[in-house]
């Protein structure tokens, strides 16, 4: 249900080298819709879902997937880029580490700092309902006694779905 | 839903490429709209490419750009804002790709618009059913404000296209303009089984196979199935990342879904749980995997796989 209203944080035109990363997708609504928000409302592309992505200067190489295709692009700064879970391996903090980051300088911008009425802020979409789904009923588990293969195949014959 | 003067709705479709024939879930996206209102497509590909593909009954009207348009050229954006407002249509539709949510997001900033992605359902009402947190919820939702505009799963709806007269062509003077170069593109490895996301039955391997697919490949062969993998199984190579299933990969929902030697952690139970039938085989009988499968069996896969 994504509605993103990032007010620009930075003038792209101003700020030539510009990267913006981010994540794939929220863990709530998994819409992914930002990352090509952001960069619509910033008037820059946005590559995302990005298998590999290297900086050079003033430029990136991102490999990412589009249908059936795998494909390797060379884009200019300023960009807004998404990664995916294969883009690197995440480098833990230590406990020093995380005790540093605690003192770094966090900027708070209200929505009157980025220019917005609290209805411009608002979302898009409407919300009607939401619903847990029912659980799965619980399934049959059985041991392996040599015939767990036989067991599938005719409990797939007997569903029908063989 | 707002509705034109005709009291129908109109509806813009985006099939952001054509390869050929429509996919599965592109046929399926049609018969979805069908069922919406007056039907129109947009897609990037070359008008040959589209009227043949969209000889379909109900297909009224195809809109192509001045050229070929490929994602995630971004001129794609402007090819579909100029056909919404060619076809005033009151509902976009796409299939729930990346490709096709980048360029609905971005549209739907410049309609001042909201965005429902992973849709399962659209009813003539314009509520969306869609789920969230992990598939553990099913929301329903509806445009705010602007058009709705909405990306659908795979397997959320029965295909029925029946062929039709050519449907009638219009060039809009968009060409492709990619911020970007080329450098290299590759074919993904096919296999000739069906698209993971549109099977109907998939077969999800990990370390159990211990790399050796060749059992797997058989069955799946033999089920006309899609072979699909966790992550421990795509971190290690074995299997391209694009057959990923769960939270940062694709999402399944077949007819039946058989999982091997998979624990079933959230993030991976958040890819297949609306899967109709799941069975699965673990040789750990607490593996999480079994408090959703249908059918469960404790072994190991070989064994299981040799009969
Ligand atoms: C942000 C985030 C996103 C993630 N996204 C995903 C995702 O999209 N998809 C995904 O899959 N995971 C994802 N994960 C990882 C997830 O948490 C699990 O680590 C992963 O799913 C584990 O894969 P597995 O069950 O195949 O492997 P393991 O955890 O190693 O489990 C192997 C299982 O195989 C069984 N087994 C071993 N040998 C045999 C045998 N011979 N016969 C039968 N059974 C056997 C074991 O009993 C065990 O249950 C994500 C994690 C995070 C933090």
């Amino acid at each position: 249900m994504s509605t993103v209203r990032d007010q620009a944080v930075f003038d792209a035109d101003e700020d030539p080298e510009h990267l913006v990363l981010t994540g794939m997708a929220s863990d709530d609504g998994e819409a992914s819709a930002v990352p090509a928000q952001v960069g619509e409302r910033l008037g820059i592309p946005a590559l995302t879902r990005a298998l590999d992505l290297a900086l050079q200067a003033g430029h990136l190489v991102v490999t990412r997937i589009s249908g059936q295709t795998s494909q390797k692009l060379d884009l200019p700064l300023p960009a807004v880029v998404s990664v995916t879970d294969k883009a690197n391996d995440p480098r833990y903090p230590n406990f020093k580490a995380i005790m540093a980051a605690k003192k770094k300088p966090v900027t708070e911008l209200s929505l009157l700092d980025v220019g917005l009425t609290p209805v411009e802020a608002r979302s898009k979409v409407e919300l009607v309902s939401i619903q847990s789904r029912p659980a799965r009923a619980v399934g049959e588990v059985i041991a392996d006694d040599g015939q767990g293969g036989r067991r599938i195949v005719e409990y797939l014959a007997k569903e029908r779905l063989v | 839903m707002s509705r034109g003067t005709s009291g129908i709705s109109q509806v813009l479709v985006l099939l952001e490429r054509i390869e050929g024939t429509l996919s599965g879930a592109q046929a399926e996206l049609l018969t979805l709209a069908e069922r919406l209102g007056d039907v129109s497509v947009v897609t990037g590909a070359s008008g040959e490419a589209a009227g043949d593909a969209l000889s379909i009954r109900g297909v009224r009207e195809v809109y192509v750009g001045d050229g070929e348009i490929t994602p995630p050229d971004g001129a794609l954006v402007d090819l579909l804002e100029t056909a919404v407002k060619e076809s005033e249509a009151s509902v976009v539709l796409g299939v729930d790709v990346p490709d096709a949510v980048d360029a609905l997001a971005r549209l739907s900033v410049r309609l001042d618009a909201g965005i429902i992605t992973s849709a399962t359902g659209i009813d003539v009402d314009g509520t969306v059913s869609k789920p969230v947190l992990v598939s553990e919820h099913t929301c329903v939702a509806r445009a705010g404000q602007g058009p709705l505009i909405a990306t659908v799963k795979p397997n959320s709806v029965e295909a029925i296209t029946e062929k039709g007269a050519r449907p009638e062509l219009t060039s809009l003077p968009v060409k492709p303009s990619p911020a970007f170069e080329v450098l290299e593109t590759a074919p993904l490895p096919t296999s000739g089984r069906p698209p993971l996301t549109e099977a109907r039955v998939v077969i999800a391997v990990s370390r159990g196979v211990d790399g050796d697919l060749s059992l797997v490949e058989q069955l799946a062969d033999e089920l006309g199935a899609a072979i699909g993998a966790s992550r421990a199984v795509t971190d290690a190579g074995w299997i391209d990342h694009s057959a990923q299933i769960g939270q940062t990969g694709v999402t399944v929902s077949p007819q039946l879904y058989i999982s091997v030697g998979i624990s079933g952690a959230i993030q991976q139970k958040s890819g297949m749980q609306t899967s109709d039938v799941i069975v699965a085989i673990n040789k750990d009988e607490d593996a999480p995997v079994f408090e959703i499968a249908d059918y469960g069996v404790v072994g190991t896969s070989t064994r299981c796989f040799r009969r």
